[in-house]
């Protein structure tokens, strides 16, 4: 396949198959940490990490560079110099953080003090009889929550 | 940028990307002997934050220092790392190889110096956030995000203490009694950061920082009840010990040794080694 003959929109299909390695039910485009792809030689494709200190970033860079490798030679380059936010997130994304039993993170502009103004609805159960256990999760990207309703804790991607 | 400006931005962004691996560092030791599991999981996670700050701003530093990130996290020499002192020293306790506590370990010291850390790094951000180096100013917005996390934890932490009453209170103001040399120590400047200010790279200088943190810390110990460590006359703060300064120059205390020789170790085993 020559690259002339490649666009972008292709690209952006190939894309959607590489999942997120600690959410594999998302892929990166409807995380919402691909900025950019721009069609040539090679391939640039610019990635935004969703936390500075993710350990996913290599391994993210490394699938997408290993899918895109058909269409020829890749660069997958890290931007840092815009921060990608929660409301990057598509709304296909968030149903896609449910079957994960992941609570999609509070929409909305960003808010500097990431309080969850909503009740965070249990991806289990429905209930927003709920409450936050802990900011902190097993992943930088994740809180701790807990439904009184069905007696579950489960995760919330954060606002960021 | 002139050479001069690229020099000194670098050598800046060092002191900021030691201050947060040096205070990753010693949070991490927390990871598995938190008081509370919920503990372990936040304090690990704000470690694994700060180490991740760290490696942007050493991946910038390396930029205009043309050397590599890698190398500037574990490959300088002892005296080459600017973090201030205060954040080297260890809060976890010690136990030998049969299980015995040696000694050490101050849960409360570990809250009160992430949270007053915290509270300067807001600060500090702040006035990088604006930076006229647009890479620069653009991580720093995504980190500032990060914070907002860290310093409703390091409230929440700090109210929790105070108000236990008995030991935990005690500690908690031991804990600001004995930091304080160490915390007023991260208000020493970087070489070079008056040319930063006037290049509009950075819009106040690290010491221009200290009286608004004064502030803020004076407010969650009148909020708690503390006793707040200094105190504002006429002619402005009267502080009454001097800061525990030299860190940004690299000169750091007796915890450093070992800590240098135990965070490098693996680098110094296998320098080439690709991860």
């Amino acid at each position: 396949m020559g690259a002339s003959t490649i666009t972008e929109a292709e690209i952006w299909e190939a894309l959607r198959e590489v999942p997120d390695p600690e959410i594999p039910t998302i892929n990166v485009v409807d995380l919402g940490i691909i900025r950019r792809v721009t069609v040539g030689d090679p391939i640039r494709v610019e990635m935004m990490p969703t936390f500075t200190g993710c350990p996913a970033i290599d391994m993210m860079r490394q699938d997408i560079e290993a899918r895109l490798s058909a269409f020829g030679p890749v660069e997958v380059v890290v931007v840092y110099d815009e921060a990608w936010t929660s409301d990057r997130i598509t709304a296909a994304g968030r149903e896609m953080l449910r079957a994960a039993d992941l609570a999609p993170p509070p929409h909305g502009a960003i808010r500097l003090t990431p309080v969850p103004v909503t009740p965070v609805a249990c991806p289990y159960c429905g209930s927003t009889d709920t409450q936050i256990e802990n900011l902190f999760g097993p992943t930088p990207c994740r809180s701790i929550f807990y439904c009184r309703a069905c007696r579950q804790p489960f995760e919330q991607f954060k606002a960021v | 940028m002139r050479a001069e400006v690229t020099s000194a931005l670098g050598r800046y962004l060092l002191t900021v990307a030691d201050d947060e691996l040096i205070l990753g560092y010693r949070d991490s030791e927390w990871t598995g002997i938190a008081p509370l599991v919920e503990e372990d999981v936040a304090f690990s996670s704000l470690a694994q934050d700060e180490i991740g700050h760290a490696r942007l701003y050493y991946m910038l530093a390396a930029d205009l220092l043309e050397s590599d990130a890698d190398h500037l996290a574990l490959g300088r020499g002892p005296d080459d790392y600017y973090h201030a002192s205060v954040l080297e020293t260890r809060t976890t306790p010690k136990y030998d190889s049969s299980g015995a506590h040696r000694g050490g370990g101050d849960w409360a010291r570990a809250v009160a110096r992430r949270f007053l850390y915290d509270l300067f790094d807001d600060l500090r951000t702040d006035a990088l956030v604006s930076s006229s180096y647009a890479p620069l100013a653009g991580a720093v917005q995504k980190i500032r995000r990060e914070e907002q996390y860290h310093l409703r934890h390091g409230a929440a932490w700090w109210r929790a203490l105070a108000s236990a009453e008995g030991e935990a209170r005690e500690r908690l103001e031991g804990a600001l009694l004995a930091l304080w040399p160490g915390l007023l120590g991260l208000f020493e400047d970087a070489p070079g950061e008056d040319l930063l200010v006037a290049e509009g790279l950075l819009s106040r200088r690290t010491s221009d920082l200290r009286d608004a943190w004064l502030e803020r810390v004076q407010d969650h110990c009148a909020a708690v009840g503390i006793r707040f460590p200094a105190e504002r006359t006429a002619a402005g703060w009267s502080i009454a010990v001097s800061p525990e300064a030299g860190g940004r120059q690299g000169r750091h205390g007796p915890a450093w040794a070992e800590l240098y020789d135990e965070m490098t170790m693996v680098r110094r085993l296998e320098p080439e080694a690709v991860w």
